[in-house]
């Protein structure tokens, strides 16, 4: 119960961050995608099932927030969590340089995807165009994030699991 | 609970999936779940999110005035020389308001941009997306907010409301892509439509499209909201013709337009509460290119 707790005010706060705060912060016209950085951390840290579900979550929040149809960025969320915590099982958490391989892999993938199901149609721009403007930047801009803000994750997990509470 | 999903992994991994695309079918036909979902989740974030952006509004300004002292006093004398000219322009638009007031009463026509009634909302956040510009206001269906309702900043035109919570907006920025309206040069009667592009997004500007090549469109014409738009009230200014091109297939013309409402720098909004059409957030764009 205190993990659920505890994740849900992560992802709230989360997202009322990157929604308010971090367009202040913008290089290149990106704000970087701190969600992902957190999905990819949790899911390396507990493994694809809980990754799975804290991904999902994560993507439902976004949908809400003004994705257009409820349920893409969940699904997106969902495999990302799942796919991003099946190899690491059994590699050694307070190793940082995985997760900033695996976050600037998965961001690529990610902004890859999205660009093919939703830009393509909605934003009438080249792949060229879009990989210059927004991917590049945007995945350098988010990796760079991502080992502080995996190094936070780790700490709240291994506060959470020395409280010994398990879901 | 998660030992027991350990053992069913493709169970879980199937029926992930199908809740999503559950979900996504059920909300691209009717808007009901969606909103259900959408309400909920906004009541408890944007308290938060409202906290937060005051916050950063705060540091930035005070972390500005410490820093930016030199740039302050060059801009407030340039800003002196501004109030005197704009003093002037002033009394100039005056005589010509008169004259106007004249004409339109002689014409017996009223000026509807006067009498549209206005309600003030303060912009809380920035969609987390950087495809697309759209922010979220807070104001909502509880103050009387509707779809396609018209957003005015700066005198200008800024934006069209995309969906409604009970407590709060979002409103698509005319620099974003989904933002279509049919738009006027009032001085040669010049139609097109004026929408946003992605390339142009991040300097400020969006195209006007479908000209005719005969047009006399040129660089500082003014645009308007047509009265053709089925959404937009007739008479909202939009902003101002930059450049003028010719297609390459020289049928049409295209020009590129600086919005008289600043996106970048957007904080106190009105929103237009009469005049709107309850059709979409967007004019029909007749041809794709």
């Amino acid at each position: 119960m205190l993990r659920i707790t505890t994740l849900a005010t992560l992802l709230l706060l989360n997202f009322a961050i990157q929604a308010s705060l971090l367009p202040h912060f913008s290089i290149m016209e990106v704000t970087p995608d701190t969600a992902l950085v957190l999905i990819v951390s949790y899911a390396i840290l507990r493994g694809e099932i809980e990754g799975g579900i804290f991904g999902f979550f994560a993507g439902l929040i976004q949908d809400a927030l003004g994705g257009t149809v409820l349920g893409f960025y969940a699904l997106l969320g969902f495999l990302l969590g799942y796919v991003c915590g099946k190899p690491f099982r059994d590699f050694f958490k307070d190793n940082y340089f995985l997760p900033f391989f695996v976050v600037l892999a998965a961001c690529v993938v990610y902004q890859f995807v999205v660009y093919v199901t939703t830009v393509m149609f909605f934003a009438q721009a080249d792949f060229w165009f879009y990989f210059r403007t927004i991917l590049l930047p945007k995945t350098i801009y988010t990796a760079s994030l991502s080992v502080p803000l995996y190094a936070f994750t780790y700490f709240v997990n291994s506060k959470l699991e020395r409280l010994n509470d398990f879901v | 609970m998660v030992e027991y999903l350990e053992k069913h992994r493709r169970v879980f991994l199937l029926s992930g999936i199908s809740i999503c695309i559950i979900a996504i079918i059920f909300t691209i036909s009717p808007n009901i779940g969606k909103n259900i979902l959408s309400s909920g989740v906004s009541r408890i974030i944007a308290p938060v999110q409202r906290g937060i952006n005051a916050t950063a509004a705060w540091v930035g300004s005070h972390f500005s005035a410490l820093t930016n002292n030199q740039r302050l006093i060059t801009m407030n004398r340039e800003l002196q020389a501004e109030v005197n000219r704009l003093e002037f322009e002033n009394f100039r638009l005056s005589l010509a308001a008169e004259e106007n007031a004249m004409l339109n009463a002689a014409l017996n026509m009223h000026n509807r941009y006067a009498h549209l009634s206005t309600m003030g909302a303060r912009v809380i956040g920035q969609d987390p997306s950087d495809r697309f510009r759209s922010f979220h206001i807070d104001r909502g269906a509880n103050d009387g907010v509707q779809m396609s309702m018209a957003i005015i900043a700066d005198g200008g035109l800024a934006g069209v409301v995309r969906y409604v919570n009970p407590t709060r907006a979002q409103f698509v920025s005319v620099l974003d892509s989904r933002f279509a309206a049919h738009v006027v040069s009032p001085r040669t009667e010049d139609v097109g439509t004026a929408r946003g592009d992605t390339r142009l997004m991040s300097q400020g500007l969006l195209r006007m499209e479908h000209i005719e090549a005969s047009a006399q469109i040129i660089p500082g014409d003014q645009i308007l909201t047509s009265s053709s738009s089925s959404i937009f009230p007739a008479g909202l200014l939009v902003g101002e013709v930059v450049s003028v091109h010719t297609n390459p297939d020289g049928l049409t013309r295209y020009a590129i337009i600086k919005p008289a409402a600043n996106v970048a720098e957007l904080d106190v909004v009105l929103v237009v509460t009469e005049g709107f059409g309850e059709v979409g957030f967007r004019d029909t764009v007749d041809s794709e290119e």
